[in-house]
């Protein structure tokens, strides 16, 4: 099916969430918001889990236009059941018209969607549930102030990872969230980034068109967590894609396709030199080992999808 | 005693203003306390700390409702419309306030009667002033308001800053600073005691129909009713002649701070702009510059 | 209709008499039954709501309060470690203020984890902001539910309610109840329709927003409070109704020969038949004594209590649950509630007993009014709460700690 969004241009101008938040300047989730509920419109629900877009609202300012819902860190996705499944009833026995039904936006951080309330989402994938889920995964619990998550990647330092002689930043390695997530065979899942806003878009109109759980997860650059200058977050978010870091595909019932491929991709240090989480890799001396387990990684992600 | 109450944005160190404040003090043999107030402050957000200090045991906790200095790291703060620091003085509180303007500009664009110290610190490096060593210039320009011996404050900053991991060029290059500024706000305005009660009566509450007295928002899109540009001390400006119209700048703006005029050119909304830079970044046509925030 | 039914069946009849329209659930022992024959009748259309098994009970309850404010009548239920695991949800439902009736069937807490009840579970919830009706007969559980939902949807209170029945005790057990006819609660319970804050695409609205002010928290709060202190006086209009329509009567508290009684035993729940069982006998060796059961625990009717109690000579509050390291929960209640009574009974004593679900026997109910006799006189009530174990039951663990390999312990 032919698409609206041909270009840029064709975004959509209507703002649903408006200026004045209380979030960083510069914020790659707030980008992220933004975007995807002009994409959704008007008529909208946006399920909230703790985390830093629930400072999205704070009373008794809000900057939605739409509904808004603030969940706990573990249950956004139960709520979202609650809500759609309150509104099939309504509409079934008429006490509702059509106009008044909403699309289901669970809007949540890494850690919520890959820790504390992966058993939720598990439960509202397998139950079918019609809704959006967007996870802005800046890899870390930012709203504490940036400890280690299930979502940061190997070797960044965080206050909980902090790098020392022994260890170098996290040791563990970044939790395959979209794996997961597709292994429940959901009709639609894919990644997006906030430098490449078109795909995005693309992918919204696309989900939009099905029917049950529609997943993204977002890369998410946080420049006080990251240790990056505001002004660099879609340069950096560009560059993780151009690294081949952070891969931009959908999977449609379980099958997936890579939606932008570079053929020539930067080497991963480019990415990782961009950010002081990662600038122990760097100084005072560079840690060959880890960078080249790194770029590893991603050759060997990249290699088995090209084959 | 003697209450210190800080004022800055998320990212300037205003923790470490405190800290540093505190110690000297500390070290100096007094009773002291000191405590940031955290919140749901991002970086560039108005946030506080607090500082007391006294010859006796502490009788107080939480936030400082009579300030003896209240200090005022930014003075875009004072644009604020929901944390105006300056409506938590009293009228014998000391206001020491980095800005550019004179006293008596300030004095007369705010009717300010309290007495007054400014130190400007635009006129250092703005390398050196960046954030976050703005809260090393803030403490040293807090400690000499106090009266307090520079070796004092050599002291702390050393034990404060290698607690956050500074290493010791950093720390000499930050005691080189606080000197400077220490050296440049000249006191001369006695820092006192300021009495704390403020009388209001108890209020009997009532039941609430639940409409009203469940905590949910029934207005829409009203947060720029509270204060949220103003976060930098710099803004962005097109150059009209050469810009495309190509919308990235529109685009990629988290804040929404972008409009577009008849004509189809991109506008900002200067009250919502936070000031990321993330439209100067990535325009194709570079034509966006960053100029510092009109101070009028 | 008179059938026999359990208390679990109760609570199912009740739901379906109600038109509750949707049912968020999650299985756990005693509760199970009610989910189960609500999931039946569902399937076999002869009750018209949807079930949907949650992933946990913290999602379940989250599940509930949400389609609860999105404008549906919803019912859940719980037990115990459920109860529990749903706790952090429970507080929030409430401060939703959204109007849902949740059952719980009391268990007994791990460690060590068993099946039988005390109120350890549901007093867990007491601060939440549900108002909790404690049922003692299944008929009770029946007619609780239904008023349950006038109380709850009633805009002088709009807060969720949790009916609470002992597990075994009544979950299991089936009795004589009188099941009224769907038009006459039809009657009584019109349909939901919330006055307020609705999520739809018309009224968009921002639910469950963080506070960071102080005063704007107190001031949320505090209503939630007030709103709850209304439940009594809407409990005994609803209850005034109720009686009108289908013949019987239900206060806050529930007395048995209290009026000429000197002292009285305090109780909640179930076990109250066996207290009032107690007192039968008791009377006919010419103890003056008698019986009051706190029905609503949450508002806590102070007052009424105080009534009830004003001129006795003794009264025991008998905790079946137990405040590690300060004894029975309600007991402190109770204290507060009469202190300053000018007629306040002389002497009030607190009893920890039924934990885990351990019977009360006629020795233990004899003991408790002895001791009450002699600090009345002696006037010297003993400080800390007393455990109702019996030498039976110490011998019964003694043989159970020599099988498990500790050993002979000497009492
Ligand atoms: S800490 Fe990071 S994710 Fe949170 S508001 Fe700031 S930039 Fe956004
Ligand atoms: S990005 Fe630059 S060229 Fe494009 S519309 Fe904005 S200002 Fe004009
Ligand atoms: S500086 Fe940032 S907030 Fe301001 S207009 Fe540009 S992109 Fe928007």
């Amino acid at each position: 099916m032919a698409s609206r969004y041909g270009t840029l241009r064709d975004i959509p101008l209507e703002e649903e969430v408006v200026p004045g938040t209380m979030l960083c300047a510069g914020c790659g989730g707030a980008l992220l918001v933004r975007i995807f509920e002009k994409m959704l419109g008007p008529g909208a629900i946006t399920i909230n889990a703790a985390g830093c877009m629930s400072l999205l609202s704070v009373f008794p300012y809000t900057p939605f236009k739409s509904s808004w819902f603030y969940i706990a860190m573990a249950s956004a996705p139960a709520a979202a059941q609650g809500v759609r499944d309150a509104l099939d009833i309504l509409i079934d026995r008429k006490r509702i018209e059509r106009e008044d039904d909403l699309k289901v936006l669970v809007l949540t951080g890494d850690g919520a969607a890959s820790g504390i309330g992966l058993q939720a989402t598990s439960g509202a994938i397998h139950r079918g549930l019609d809704f959006y889920y967007l996870a802005y995964d800046n890899e870390g619990y930012s709203n504490t102030g940036f400890q280690a998550s299930e979502s940061s990647p190997f070797a960044s330092s965080t206050k909980t990872t902090p790098p020392t002689d022994l260890a170098e930043g996290s040791i563990l390695q970044k939790k395959d969230l979209f794996e997961i997530w597709r292994a429940h065979k959901p009709p639609y899942v894919a990644t997006i980034s906030p430098a490449y806003i078109g795909d995005m878009m693309h992918k919204i109109e696309k989900a939009g068109r099905m029917s049950g759980p529609k997943l993204f997860i977002a890369h998410s650059p946080c420049p006080p967590g990251w240790g990056i200058d505001s002004d660099k977050v879609i340069r950096i978010a560009r560059l993780a894609v151009e690294t081949g870091i952070w891969p931009l595909k959908e999977a449609i019932n379980g099958e997936v396709t890579h939606t932008i491929i570079h053929k020539k991709r930067r080497p991963v240090e480019e990415y990782l030199g961009t950010q002081e989480r990662f600038a122990h890799l760097f100084r005072p001396a560079r840690n060959e080992r880890i960078i080249r387990q790194m770029q590893q990684n991603t050759d060997d992600y990249w290699n088995a999808v090209l084959k | 005693m003697i209450n210190v109450s800080l004022h800055g944005r998320g990212g300037q160190g205003i923790k470490t203003a405190s800290h540093i404040i505190g110690t000297a003090a500390f070290l100096s043999g007094s009773y002291v306390q000191d405590q940031p107030l955290y919140g749901a402050e991002r970086r560039g957000a108005p946030i506080s700390a607090y500082v007391r200090i006294s010859r006796q045991p502490i009788l107080e906790r939480g936030t400082i409702e009579n300030p003896s200095l209240q200090v005022i790291s930014d003075d875009s703060l004072l644009e604020s419309a929901a944390d105006n620091p300056l409506e938590k003085i009293r009228e014998s509180t000391v206001v020491l306030i980095n800005t550019s303007l004179t006293k008596s500009d300030l004095a007369s664009k705010y009717s300010l009667k309290n007495p007054l110290i400014v130190f400007d610190l635009a006129k250092f490096d703005p390398e050196i002033i960046s954030r976050p060593t703005l809260g090393i210039a803030v403490a040293a320009a807090t400690c000499r308001t106090l009266e307090m011996d520079f070796d004092l404050v050599r002291q702390s900053m050393i034990k404060e800053l290698s607690g956050i991991h500074l290493d010791k060029d950093d720390i000499a290059m930050s005691i080189d600073l606080a000197k400077r500024v220490y050296d440049m706000v000249t006191h001369g305005e006695t820092v006192m005691e300021v009495s704390g009660i403020r009388e209001s009566g108890i209020f009997e509450m009532k039941f609430h129909n639940p409409a009203v007295s469940t905590c949910s928002i029934t207005a829409t899109g009203n947060s720029m009713l509270r204060e949220r540009g103003r976060w930098s001390g710099f803004q962005p400006i097109i150059d009209y002649e050469r810009c495309t119209k190509c919308m990235i700048c529109y685009v990629y703006c988290p804040d929404s701070a972008y409009t577009f005029d008849s004509k189809g050119y991109p506008v900002v909304n200067y009250d919502a702009c936070k000031g990321c830079n993330i439209c100067q970044t990535e325009c194709p046509v570079k034509v966006i510059t960053l100029v510092k925030r009109n101070k009028t | 209709m008179r059938e026999l039914l359990t208390g679990n069946g109760a609570v199912a009849a009740a739901v379906r008499l109600c038109n509750v329209e949707y049912i968020p659930a999650y299985p756990i022992t005693p509760q199970t039954e009610i989910i189960e024959t609500l999931s039946r009748w569902i399937s076999e259309k002869t009750m018209n709501a949807r079930f949907v098994t949650y992933d946990s009970e913290h999602s379940m309850v989250t599940g509930a309060g949400a389609a609860s404010l999105t404008g549906v009548r919803t019912f859940t239920a719980t037990s115990s470690q459920g109860l529990l695991y749903a706790f952090e949800m429970l507080y929030n439902v409430a401060g939703w203020r959204a109007p849902i009736v949740l059952a719980n069937v009391s268990r007994a807490l791990a460690a060590p984890i068993t099946l039988e009840p005390d109120h350890n579970d549901v007093l867990a919830a007491r601060d939440s902001g549900f108002v909790q009706i404690h049922a003692e007969t299944c008929q009770e559980v029946l007619d609780s539910v239904i008023m349950a939902y006038r109380i709850a949807e009633d805009d002088r209170v709009r807060l969720p309610v949790i009916v609470n029945l002992d597990g075994f005790y009544l979950s299991y057990t089936r009795e004589p109840v009188d099941v009224p006819e769907g038009q006459e609660v039809s009657k009584f319970l019109p349909e939901y329709k919330p006055t307020f804050g609705y999520l739809n695409a018309r009224n968009p609205v921002s639910m469950g927003v963080s506070v960071l002010d102080s005063s704007a928290y107190s001031y949320f709060k505090y209503q939630m409070h007030l709103a709850s202190l209304n439940a009594m006086g809407v409990h005994d209009q609803v209850s005034a109704e109720f009686e009108r329509i289908f013949g019987r009567k239900y206060d806050v508290t529930d007395e048995y020969m209290l009026d000429d009684a000197d002292y009285v035993v305090v109780m909640t729940n179930s076990f109250a038949t066996m207290g009032k069982s107690a007192i039968t006998r008791l009377r006919t060796e010419g103890k003056k004594v008698g019986l009051l059961r706190i029905r609503m625990v949450r508002p806590f009717p102070k007052q009424a209590i105080a009534k009830k109690l004003a001129g006795k000579k003794g009264v025991a509050v008998i905790d079946q649950n137990i405040s590690v390291g300060s004894g029975g929960i309600l007991y402190p209640e109770l204290a507060g509630a009469l202190y300053h009574t000018e007629e306040r009974p002389k002497v009030l004593i607190s009893f920890v007993g039924g934990l885990g679900g351990k019977k009360i026997s006629f020795s233990e109910f004899r003991h408790i009014v002895s001791t009450l006799e002699g600090a009345a006189r002696e006037g010297t009530p003993q400080a800390q709460s007393v455990l109702l174990f019996t030498e039976d039951n110490w011998m019964k663990v003694r043989e159970m700690l020599k099988i498990a390999g500790k050993g002979d312990v000497n009492g």
